[in-house]
């Protein structure tokens, strides 16, 4: 049983020895330094290969922190909703509604995406390909909505009764306990809620190569289309070769690295946080 | 805001300990009062009258209603899920408590209560004061004032006066519990209730605490549970003792405390009274 253990936490390392095996000959060639240099994504070019990610790896992070940004108020929302206002009945169906929305694979988020958010861009702003950064930003936003707003309903329903007493004593209404002594008390494991949204967007594949229309630039606006990393992974794996290979490896190499700070900053949170007072 | 004025300095002008003279007002009246659990009867049928300015001792056994009555008392009933509360509760100026109608927020403003362990909000001393301050209407000017001067009467001004922007939670259990005091003071309440106030804190600090409770007497009526018979000896005017009759908590005695305390006409408060039994 130690030994199984084992292999499920070492299976982490494996993966990183993996990815770093195969990326090393795009490392000891030294293609890094065009990783970050160039401006352009065409590694199986001939005769002008290019290696930039900077394009990729922003739209990524784009895709990422505006799926939260949207996801955000909306899950808190639900939360504080569920928390203080919900008759139980509507908090237990509406809570169960989102432990589902948990567990709708990826490809169907894209697929919706592709067909309902996709042409409702287009007719909001016609003229654009409607596959775009802001239609990548709400599929994922809406796919870690349950994500966000389990967590920090979990966070409400973790500050101390003794605080709820303290404000009902004093004579204070809902709103001003939620915001002023709630809220407060919450924001570590609303915090880390958060985290974990993030942790869990920019690994996002399927939803994203079909919605976010994969041309590997720096938006300029948010209807222009983008490719984020995982994208490019996903699309040109199948058949890459050598060098070409190497450097998806290295791509993958620097997705794992963004998913492990946040993880680790996940942690050195918990660890940092007094339970008794809810982080605050 | 129309509560009587509690900003009289440190130490109460009143006299502490100055006997009960038994023709004081009553701020609380309460008639018939029950309190029942999704059936389960916790209190029956209680009818007293709280005299103003004064300090009420309510004594007994644990589990025989006290706390129950003392949430009652500003509806803080109202947040234990099945709890019904029936007979009826009048302040002095006529306010129903008892009213399904009545202005909850406001009446708990006005009957404030400071809990057995202390719980200021993990924030700083300061917004300790203000959140509760804005909420019942204080400008933001006056608020620096208020706190400044409830701190005094309690005795914390001194120790906290040049860390008010640091957390609440960094302070001693004996300060906390002075610092909700003086929160629950801000407000300018007409009755605070103390639910054994002094139970959670070492015998140093419930000293403190203790003799802050009776400085206050005079200011405002204070309604205090306490499991510590000899402090409810020094510091009551008039005691009520709780006891658990035919599966429910019920009053069998109450009065002036030296009259309690002396003879009481029941005996199982004779014998609790006098440390023979609870």
């Amino acid at each position: 049983m130690g030994l199984l253990a084992l292999v499920a936490g070492g299976m982490v390392l494996l993966i990183i020895g993996y990815l770093l095996t195969n990326a090393w000959p795009a490392i000891q060639a030294g293609r890094l330094g065009g990783f970050f240099t160039d401006t352009k994504w065409q590694p199986g070019s001939q005769r002008d290969p290019r290696f930039g990610v900077v394009s990729m790896l922003t739209a990524s992070f784009l895709v990422t922190f505006l799926a939260v940004a949207l996801a955000l108020p909306v899950g808190l929302a639900c939360a504080i909703f569920h928390r203080f206002y919900a008759p139980p009945v509507l908090e237990r169906w509406n809570r169960r509604m989102l432990e589902l929305l948990i567990g709708v694979p990826a490809v169907v988020f894209g697929f919706w995406g592709l067909m309902v958010v996709v042409p409702l861009l287009i007719r909001l702003a016609p003229g654009t390909p409607g596959q775009s950064l802001l239609a990548g930003s709400i599929v994922l936003g809406f796919m870690i909505l349950p994500i966000i707003t389990l967590t920090s309903q979990a966070a409400l329903q973790a500050v101390p009764a003794a605080q709820l007493q303290a404000a009902a004593g004093l004579g204070m209404g809902r709103a001003r306990t939620i915001w002023c002594v709630v809220l407060p008390a919450a924001k570590g494991g609303i915090g880390t809620g958060v985290l974990l949204a993030l942790a869990r967007a920019i690994g996002e594949t399927m939803a994203v190569v079909l919605v976010c229309g994969n041309i590997p630039q720096i938006p300029k606006s948010l209807f222009d289309p983008v490719r984020p990393i995982t994208s490019t992974i996903a699309l040109e794996m199948g058949y890459a070769t050598a060098s070409h290979k190497a450097l998806l490896f290295c791509a993958g190499l620097i997705l794992v690295l963004c998913t492990a700070l946040l993880v680790g900053w996940i942690s050195f949170r918990r660890a940092d946080s007094d339970p008794g007072t809810g982080g605050a | 805001m129309n509560a009587p004025s509690i900003s009289l300095p440190f130490p109460a002008d009143v006299p502490a300990g100055s006997p009960a003279t038994g023709d004081a007002t009553a701020c609380l009246r309460v008639t018939g009062l029950t309190v029942q659990y999704r059936g389960f009867t916790a209190l029956r049928d209680i009818t007293i009258d709280i005299p103003e300015g004064e300090i009420t001792a309510l004594v007994g056994p644990s589990g025989c209603g006290k706390s129950s009555f003392l949430h009652s008392l500003n509806r803080l009933t109202d947040l234990v899920p099945g709890c019904r509360v029936t007979g009826s509760i009048h302040l002095a100026d006529g306010t129903e408590v008892t009213h399904p109608k009545a202005d909850v927020l406001t009446l708990r403003g006005r009957v404030g209560i400071v809990f057995q362990r202390p719980n200021p909000f993990p924030q700083s001393i300061r917004r300790n004061f203000e959140i509760p301050l804005r909420e019942h209407g204080w400008s933001k000017e006056d608020i620096p004032d208020r706190m400044e001067t409830v701190l005094r009467q309690v005795g914390l001004w001194n120790e906290v006066h040049d860390r008010l922007h640091k957390s609440a939670i960094a302070l001693s259990g004996g300060q906390l519990q002075r610092l909700c005091i003086a929160r629950a003071l801000a407000l300018e309440p007409a009755v605070i209730l103390f639910d054994e106030p002094c139970s959670a804190l070492d015998p140093l600090a419930s000293g403190v605490v203790e003799d802050l409770i009776h400085s206050l007497r005079g200011q405002l009526t204070i309604v205090i549970v306490t499991h510590n018979l000899a402090q409810a000896r020094r510091i009551a005017d008039h005691a009520a003792v709780f006891w658990v009759r035919d599966g429910a908590g019920t009053m069998v005695e109450h009065g002036p405390a030296a009259r309690v305390f002396s003879s009481p006409a029941d005996p199982d408060a004779g014998l609790y009274l006098s440390g023979a039994r609870g």
